[in-house]
C-alpha cells in the first residue's frame, strides 16, 4: 500500500511532552482527592472504598499506558488499528447478548474477570477514531479511489454508532457523533454540508421523539427546557447539583466538608454529578483551577494537531480532543444546568477504572503524536 | 507532503476559539452560580439538607379561664424502618415482622408489607406509646438489629374526652389541628419546628465526620380560652339529662355566656365524641363496617358529631326572639310595658295570625303579653315600627352578621334580605327566618348587659411556656344597640316572665333569672313532629352576670315539644348550678321566703331517748312515727340533714331488727303538689318537692318498695306554657 514514514533520531526523554502529561497528571490527582471525597459516605450499599481503589488502580494502569504507548510511533496505528478496531466491535456485538446495565437504561457494560465491569463503547471511541483517521487522511492527501474512501469512512462510522444506539446508549451515541463531525470538520468538509446535515437533523429529531426516545429520556429533555416545572422529577438531579456548586461560592467548604454532595443532596455524585463536589468542597477557585487545565489540555492537544508530522497525526489528535472535549464540556455543563443530562462521565475525575484507562490511552497516543511533531526551529513548509 | 495542510490548520484555528468560547461560558455561569448567586444557593442547601430532619415542636397546651388543662401534647414515639439497610444485614426479616406486629399490635403481612420494600425509610407505627416504644428498644438491643428507629414525636391528648370537643377540636396524624380552637389557633399552637443541622446521607445514616448542630424547636403558645371547666361540665350535664328525659333525636346545644365580655364560659353541641378517638364510629351507624378514614365516613362525622350546633346550624329561633322585637318596641317607644294591648287576632296579608292558646289572653298590658307570650301582640309592636325600623334593629342586634367567633364553621344567617310586612310580622315571633345560637345569645348579652352588643370571645390569651402572657383579646363591643334605659326595662319584663309567665319552669329561688321560651317549628314539623323547643336566659335579672341558651332539637318525650315545659327546665337547672358555682349570693324574695319556710332539715335524733327525740322533733315542726319498743334511737329515716317539708313523718327505729319496714311508692304523675304530698304522706312517705305544677318525674318508680319514711323526689312543671 504506502510506506509509513517513521521520525528518525529523536531523544524520547527530551521530546516528550511534559506540557500535556503533567496537565493531565494534575488533573487527575485532583479527581482523585474529590472523588475520595465524593464517596467517603455512599447511599445505600455501594462501597466507597472499592471505587477508589478501583480509580487509583485505572489510574496507575493508564499513566504507565499512556507512557508505554507514547514510545510507539503512531504511524504504527495505521495497522494496529485495523486489529483493534475489529476487537472493539466484537465486543460492541457481544456486549448486546451478554452486557449488564439494562435497568439503568442502556445494555452497556462487560463484565471482565478480574477487571470488573467496562464499556466497550469507551474503547470504541478511541479504535474508530484511530482506525477511520487513516481514510481521512487518504481523503485529505487526494489519493485515487475519493469517493470509495468517503464510502469506507461513513461506513467504518456508522457501524460502532448503530451498535451504541442498540444498547441503547444515546449519550455515547452522541459523542461518537461529534467526534466525526469535528474530524470531518478539520478535514476540510465544505460548509454548506455542515447546513444540510443541520436541515436534515430536523425531521430526525422530530421522528425520534415520537418513535425512538424512551419517556425517561424525554422528561430529561423537558427537564432540561423547563427546570422548575419538573422539579421533583428529572431535574432534581440537577436542581440539586446546582444548588451543591452555588453554596460552594468562592471558597467552598473545603475538601471532604462539602455537606450537600457528601449527603442526600446529589444523586450519582460519584460519576455523572462529580463537578458538584468540586463546586462545592472547592469553590468558584477550584472550579476555576479545573476549567483552566481542562482549557490547557484541549488547546494543547489543538496545537499538538496542527503541528502534527502529517495529517493522520492531526486528525488522530483532533478526533481525541474531541472526544475529550465533548465529555468535559457537556458533563460540566450539565452539571451547571446549561446542557440536557446525558450521563457521560467527567474525564480524569468521574469515577471508573476502565474510563480512566481509555483516557490515558488516548492521551498516550495524542502524546505519541506530539512527540513527533515538527519543531517550529525547523518549520519550513510553509 | 509534511504537516497539516493550510486549511486544515486554519479549522483547527476555529475549533480553538469554539473550545475558548464554550470553557468560557461554563467559567461565566459557574462564576454566576457561586459568585452571584451563591448565598442564595447557600440557603437552599440548607433547607435540602435539613427538610427532612426536623425536631417537632411542642403544641402549645389549651387552658379553660382556670388554667385547666383542656388539651395536652404528651411524648410519643414513631416507629420506622430501613428496609434496604435490614436487607443488606441478612436480618431475618420474618423474625422481625413477626415481633414487630406483635409488640405494635399490628397485623404481620403490613409490617412484612413495609419490610420488603426498597426504599430506606418507612413508617411503621405513628404514635406509639413510649412503653410500647421501649418494648422495641429493648428487642432491637437484644436481636442486635440495626435499620429500625424510633423516634420522638408528640400526640395531642384530651385529658376529659368528650368535654367541649366542638370548641376545642382536634388535630391530626401531623398534629395540625383540624377543628375547633386547634384549627383557629392552629398559628399559634404549631410552633416552630427545630432542626438537626448534623447531616445525614442518602441512605439516612448519620454522618461520622459532620459537627452536629441543633437549632431548638420553638414551642407552640398556649391557648387560654374564656371556657370554664366547670361550667362547661355543668352544661354538658344538663343537656345530657335533657336529650335523655325528652327523647331528644337531633341534638341539643347549650351556651353559656357573661354578657359583660362576651366571654363564653361554655358551649355544649350534642351529640358530640371522643377528642382523643374523632373518628371512631358514631352512634347508629355500623360498627362493623366503619373505617372512620372514608371520605363517606367523615362525611358522615361532620354530619353528626362533629357538626357543633351552636354556631353551624340555623333554627328558627320561636318566641325566644320576642325579647328582640320587645326592646325595639321600647327604645323605639311604641309601647310601654304599660301600654294596653290585646291578642285578638291580626291579619296580615291575609294570613291570620292567632295566639298560641286556644282562648286569647283578651285585654292586657304590653308586659302581660310578654308573659304570655301573645302572637298578635308583638305583631302590632313590628307594625308600630314599620319594616325599615324594625329591621334596623335585627341588623343592630347582628342576625345579619356571623358574630365572628372563633370557631370553624360558623353559619350565616336566613333572614329576609328585602322584607315585606308579612315577612316581619312572622319575624316578630321569631318564625319564618333562621338564625344560628350563638347569633341568640349574644343578642341577648346585649339586652342583659345594658345595649352593647359583645363579640362572643372564647380566646381570652395567649401565653408562653412559662406562663406569661404573650397576647390577649380583649372583650370588644361591636355596637351600642339599646339604651341602659331600655335593657333595664327589658330585663325587668322578662324577668316577669319567668316568676308569672311562660317561662316559669325556669325560676330559682333567690336567683331572679329573666328568659323567654321558645317553641320553633321546622320544614319537619308537620310531617315527622319535629319541633325545636328553646330557652334563653339571664341572671340575676337586675345585674347578669351570666346569659343561658338551651336548645333542644325535635324533642319527642312525654312533656311535649314546647320551650316552657321542657327547655325552661334545663336552663333554669344550669343557671342555678352556674351561679351556685360562681358564688353569686341568693337573695329571696318574700314567697321564696315563704316556700322554704315550708320546709326543714331534718335534725340528727339517733343515739339519743325516745323522748328526746320526740322534743327535738317538735322543735322542727315534724311529726314522728315509732318503730320498736326500745328507748333510745338506733336510726332514722329520713337521714338526718334531708330536705322535707313541716309535718312530714320522721320514722324512729328503736331496734336493730335489721329489717327496716318497707311501704310501696303510689304513683303519683300528673297530680298537684297538694294531691301528690298527701298520696305520699298517705303511704307514710315523704315529699321532696321540686318545681310547680303538675308532677312530671317522681324518684322512685310506681309500685316499687322502699324504706318507710323514705323521701320522693317529685317534679312538678307548669305544663300549662307555650
Amino acid at each position: 500500500m504506502y510506506s509509513v514514514e517513521k521520525t528518525k533520531s529523536y531523544n524520547y526523554v527530551k521530546q516528550f511532552d511534559y506540557a500535556l502529561f503533567v496537565a493531565v497528571l494534575i488533573l487527575s490527582i485532583i479527581g482523585l482527592f474529590v472523588l475520595n471525597s465524593a464517596t467517603r459516605v455512599m447511599p445505600g450499599n455501594i462501597n466507597g472504598d472499592r471505587i477508589m481503589l478501583m480509580q487509583s488502580l485505572g489510574f496507575a494502569i493508564g499513566v504507565s499506558l499512556s507512557i508505554i504507548i507514547s514510545t510507539i510511533d503512531y504511524k504504527d496505528f495505521k495497522i494496529i488499528g485495523i486489529v483493534l478496531y475489529i476487537f472493539s466491535i466484537i465486543l460492541l456485538v457481544l456486549v448486546l447478548f451478554i452486557g449488564t446495565g439494562a435497568q439503568q437504561g442502556s445494555q452497556s457494560w462487560l463484565r471482565v474477570p478480574l477487571i470488573g465491569s467496562f464499556q466497550p463503547s469507551e474503547l470504541a471511541k478511541i479504535t474508530m477514531v484511530v482506525f477511520v483517521s487513516t481514510f481521512l487522511e487518504r481523503i485529505k492527501e487526494g489519493q485515487k479511489n475519493k469517493n470509495g474512501n468517503i464510502a469506507k469512512f461513513a461506513v467504518y462510522c456508522m457501524l460502532p454508532i448503530g451498535l451504541v444506539l442498540l444498547e441503547p446508549d444515546f449519550g455515547t451515541a452522541m459523542v461518537f457523533i461529534f467526534i466525526i463531525v469535528v474530524m470531518v470538520y478539520i478535514c476540510g468538509l465544505e460548509y454548506k454540508y455542515f447546513w444540510g446535515c443541520l436541515l436534515a437533523s430536523i425531521p430526525v429529531i422530530i421522528l425520534s421523539w415520537f418513535f425512538v426516545l424512551q419517556d425517561y429520556q424525554k422528561s430529561r429533555i423537558l427537564a432540561f427546557l423547563a427546570p422548575e416545572k419538573y422539579k421533583q422529577g428529572a431535574s432534581f438531579n440537577v436542581t440539586h447539583s446546582i444548588t451543591a456548586i452555588g453554596s460552594g461560592q468562592i471558597f467552598g467548604k473545603g475538601l471532604y466538608q462539602g455537606i450537600q454532595t457528601q449527603n442526600a443532596g446529589v444523586p450519582v455524585k460519584e460519576s455523572d454529578f462529580i463537578f458538584s463536589v468540586i463546586g462545592e468542597e472547592l469553590g468558584f477557585i477550584g472550579a476555576m483551577v479545573v476549567l483552566v487545565l481542562i482549557f490547557f489540555i484541549l488547546i494543547r492537544c489543538v496545537y499538538i494537531a496542527k503541528k502534527a508530522r502529517d495529517s493522520y497525526g492531526s486528525f488522530l489528535v483532533i478526533g481525541l480532543t474531541g472526544m475529550l472535549s465533548i465529555h468535559f464540556i457537556e458533563n460540566i455543563g450539565m452539571c451547571i444546568g446549561i446542557l440536557p443530562v446525558t450521563g457521560i462521565p467527567l474525564p480524569f475525575i468521574s469515577s471508573g477504572g476502565s474510563a480512566m484507562v481509555t483516557n490515558y490511552i488516548a492521551v498516550g497516543i495524542i502524546l505519541s503524536v506530539s512527540m513527533r511533531r515538527q519543531r517550529t526551529i525547523f518549520n519550513n513548509t510553509q | 507532503m509534511a504537516g497539516a495542510s493550510l486549511q486544515v490548520k486554519k479549522r483547527l484555528i476555529a475549533v480553538m476559539m469554539i473550545f475558548t468560547a464554550l470553557i468560557m461560558a461554563l467559567l461565566v455561569r459557574i462564576g454566576w452560580i457561586q459568585l452571584v448567586q451563591g448565598e442564595w444557593y447557600q440557603k437552599m442547601a440548607f433547607i435540602q439538607q435539613n427538610q427532612n430532619r426536623v425536631i417537632s415542636p411542642k403544641r402549645g397546651t389549651i387552658y379553660d379561664r382556670n388554667g385547666i388543662e383542656l388539651a395536652v401534647s404528651a411524648s410519643v414515639e414513631t416507629i420506622s424502618v430501613n428496609p434496604q439497610a435490614l436487607k443488606k444485614s441478612g436480618a431475618d426479616l420474618d423474625m422481625i415482622a413477626q415481633s414487630l406486629s406483635e409488640i405494635l399490635g399490628m397485623s404481620k403481612d403490613d409490617v412484612a408489607k413495609k419490610l420488603n420494600k426498597s426504599s430506606r425509610y418507612e413508617v411503621i407505627k405513628k404514635k406509639v406509646d413510649k412503653e410500647v416504644g421501649d418494648k422495641v428498644r429493648k428487642w432491637r438491643q437484644d436481636k442486635n438489629i440495626d435499620g429500625i428507629y424510633i423516634d420522638e414525636d408528640t400526640k395531642r391528648f384530651y385529658p376529659y374526652r368528650n368535654l367541649a370537643a366542638h370548641v376545642i377540636g382536634f388535630t391530626g396524624t401531623d398534629n395540625q389541628g383540624l377543628d375547633g380552637i386547634e384549627a383557629v389557633m392552629e398559628q399559634y399552637l404549631k410552633g416552630t419546628p427545630g432542626k438537626i443541622l448534623s447531616e445525614v446521607d442518602a441512605g439516612g445514616n448519620e454522618v461520622p465526620f459532620k459537627e452536629e448542630k441543633h437549632i431548638d424547636p420553638q414551642d407552640g403558645l398556649n391557648v387560654v380560652l374564656t371556657i370554664d371547666e366547670t361550667i362547661q361540665h355543668l352544661a354538658e350535664k344538663v343537656i345530657e339529662n335533657a336529650i335523655a328525659d325528652n327523647k331528644v333525636l337531633n341534638g341539643a346545644t347549650a351556651i353559656v355566656m357573661d354578657p359583660r365580655t362576651g366571654d363564653i364560659l361554655a358551649l355544649s353541641s350534642k351529640p358530640d365524641f371522643d377528642l382523643n378517638n374523632p373518628y371512631a364510629c358514631p352512634p347508629g351507624e355500623d360498627a362493623s363496617t366503619w373505617k372512620g378514614n372514608t371520605q363517606e365516613d367523615i362525611k358522615k362525622l361532620q354530619e353528626t358529631v362533629w357538626r357543633d350546633k351552636a354556631v353551624a346550624d340555623t333554627y328558627e329561633p320561636g318566641s325566644t326572639f320576642k325579647a328582640i322585637t320587645t326592646s325595639a318596641g321600647i327604645e323605639e317607644n311604641v309601647v310601654t310595658p304599660d301600654t294596653p294591648v290585646n291578642d285578638f287576632p291580626v291579619t296580615v296579608g291575609g294570613w291570620k295570625i292567632n295566639c298560641w292558646r286556644a282562648t286569647p289572653h283578651g285585654n292586657e298590658t304590653f308586659a302581660e303579653g310578654v308573659y304570655n307570650s301573645c302572637n298578635p301582640v308583638f305583631v302590632r309592636v313590628a307594625q308600630s315600627l314599620g319594616v325599615d325600623k324594625f329591621y334596623k334593629y335585627l341588623k343592630a342586634f347582628g342576625f345579619y352578621d356571623k358574630t365572628q367567633i372563633e370557631l370553624p364553621g360558623e353559619t350565616k344567617s336566613i333572614i329576609h334580605s328585602k322584607p315585606t310586612e308579612v315577612n316581619m310580622a312572622t319575624a316578630s315571633f321569631g318564625q319564618r327566618f333562621q338564625i344560628t345560637p350563638i347569633q341568640l345569645i349574644t343578642a341577648y348579652g346585649a339586652i342583659a348587659n345594658g345595649g352593647k352588643l359583645m363579640k362572643p370571645r372564647l380566646v381570652k390569651e395567649l401565653t408562653d411556656q412559662d406562663g406569661n402572657i404573650v397576647k390577649k383579646f380583649e372583650p370588644e363591643v361591636v355596637r351600642n344597640v339599646i339604651s341602659k334605659q331600655t335593657s333595664d326595662t327589658v330585663k325587668n319584663i322578662l324577668e316577669g316572665v319567668v316568676t308569672y309567665g311562660t317561662g316559669r319552669n325556669a325560676y330559682v329561688k333567690g336567683y331572679r333569672v329573666a328568659g323567654k321560651t321558645g317553641t320553633a317549628e321546622t320544614l319537619e314539623s308537620k310531617t315527622k313532629g319535629r319541633y325545636i323547643a328553646s330557652f334563653s336566659a339571664f341572671a340575676p335579672a337586675d345585674n347578669p352576670v351570666i346569659c343561658v341558651l338551651v336548645v333542644l332539637d325535635f324533642p319527642t318525650g312525654p312533656y311535649g315539644h314546647q320551650g316552657g315545659a321542657i327547655a325552661a327546665p334545663v336552663a333554669g337547672k344550669l343557671v342555678e348550678d352556674v351561679l351556685s358555682y360562681l358564688e353569686v349570693d341568693r337573695r329571696y324574695t318574700e314567697k321564696d321566703k315563704e316556700m322554704m319556710a315550708q320546709e326543714v332539715n331534718v335534725p340528727d335524733v339517733r343515739n339519743i331517748t325516745v323522748e328526746e327525740a320526740k322534743k327535738t322533733l317538735k322543735q322542727f315542726s315534724l311529726e314522728y312515727k315509732i318503730e320498736g319498743s326500745g328507748s333510745v334511737i338506733v336510726d332514722q329515716m329520713p337521714k338526718p340533714n334531708a330536705s322535707v317539708p313541716q309535718k312530714s313523718v320522721v320514722v324512729l327505729y328503736t331496734t336493730k331488727s335489721g329489717q327496716q319496714a318497707m311501704v310501696k311508692v303510689p304513683d303519683v304523675l300528673n297530680k298537684t303538689i297538694g294531691e301528690a304530698t298527701q298520696a305520699l304522706n298517705d303511704a307514710g312517705l315523704n315529699i321532696k318537692v321540686i318545681g310547680m305544677g303538675t308532677a312530671v318525674k317522681q324518684s322512685a318508680a310506681p309500685g316499687s318498695n322502699v324504706a318507710k319514711g323514705d323521701i320522693i323526689q317529685v317534679e312538678f312543671r307548669s305544663l300549662d306554657t307555650e
